[in-house]
């Protein structure tokens, strides 16, 4: 059994070795093309997801991560093993890249015009993304957005969309045809799913975008559309609270944030209507109404 | 100009909207908020800097001076 496969990642690329079944086919689910055998092609970064040794492997198997011989994390259940190589891809780029500055964001384009999405857990921000990406938007990023220093551009990094909890029933039934990894039942954030975005984003994976607006989205039940527009500076601590490596670039995080807010419209909207979200982001936001 | 007093690796960006300030203290990593545009801001350290000492805690920016953005 091949367990050594490359995955090209624009900008960066992976070597992910497997021997777990369940893995591999979920890989395979959500990659597609993308996922071919390793056969000795440059990473940036070699991953690993395998089954714990010793008496895990008979009694609640649990799976172990690995980034470049380290194991950041304490194994988790076997069940959860393809969401944890998920998760620890988001962890690598993260902890280790330093080359962009990188918001935990959304990221959807539409053309060259691109809007980050930051928000908290249970925000209906991946609902909203997975949205976006099958109804004429391309995905860059549902989880971070990488932004070149000094500007207010974005480079795709395209990787599946995280869904969780209600937000798996809803996107089965707006998305029947869609790529789902299997349910991982039970984790941290509870039950969670991944989505392939469509091929236009995959196809455009390395087409860089120009921000030209940050929306914080808040799913409210029961609510109409309400938008409210962000002063800059709001905006801002909002991305500085959202920004992994900041702490990290601090001078150049701080300037390439700056310039950001100051060439882009900050909105917080508060919906329960995708369509509505749409309307107002492709006639307020992208054109610019 | 009052921003001679900020501390080395300070940075502050003034926001177009007239929203406020955001400083970077470099060396520690810390960012703050300030709802004062740049200009306002330096008058109001210029204010600090010659209030007597003793009522200095009592300005609405003494934080800049307790978080080492400012040094006198």
């Amino acid at each position: 059994m091949v367990s050594d496969f490359y995955l090209d990642l624009h900008p960066f690329s992976f070597k992910v070795t497997t021997r777990i079944p369940q893995v591999l086919t979920n890989l395979q689910t959500i990659y597609g093309k993308k996922l071919v055998k390793y056969d000795g092609q440059l990473c940036s970064y070699e991953l690993s997801v395998g089954k714990a040794s010793g008496v895990r492997r008979v009694i609640r198997p649990q799976a172990r991560f690995m980034c470049d011989q380290k194991e950041p994390f304490k194994p988790l259940s076997l069940q959860k093993s393809y969401a944890f190589l998920e998760w620890g891809m988001n962890w690598t780029i993260a902890a280790n890249e330093v080359q962009h500055v990188i918001i935990h964001s959304a990221v959807l384009a539409k053309g060259d015009k691109a809007i980050l999405f930051p928000a908290p857990p249970g925000s209906g921000k991946s609902t909203l993304t997975a949205y976006l990406a099958h109804n004429g938007w391309r995905l860059l990023s549902d989880e971070m957005a990488l932004i070149i220093p000094g500007t207010n551009t974005v480079v795709p990094f395209v990787r599946p969309i995280c869904l969780k909890n209600q937000s798996i029933d809803i996107a089965k039934k707006l998305f029947p045809d869609g790529q789902f990894s299997d349910i991982a039942k039970d984790t941290h954030k509870g039950d969670v799913i991944h989505l392939s975005p469509p091929q236009i984003s995959w196809d455009a994976g390395k087409e860089n975008a120009e921000l030209v607006g940050v929306v914080f989205p808040n799913y409210t039940a029961n609510t109409d559309l309400q938008i409210y527009q962000l002063d800059k500076r709001q905006a801002f601590m909002q991305l500085v609270d959202n920004a992994f490596n900041y702490s990290v670039l601090r001078g150049v995080g701080f300037s390439t944030l700056a310039n950001v807010i100051e060439g882009v419209k900050t909105f917080e909207i508060f919906h329960n209507e995708l369509a509505e979200v749409k309307d107002f982001l492709e006639q307020e936001v992208i054109t610019g109404g | 100009m009052a921003f001679d007093s900020l501390n080395k690796g300070v940075l502050v960006h003034s926001f177009s909207d007239s929203s406020g300030c955001v400083m970077l203290n470099s060396a520690t990593g810390e960012t703050l908020s300030i709802e004062l545009q740049s200009e306002e801001l330096q008058i109001k350290i210029k204010e600090y800097i010659c209030m007597p000492q003793d009522i200095r805690a009592t300005s609405d920016i003494a934080s800049l001076y307790k978080k080492r953005f400012l040094v006198l």
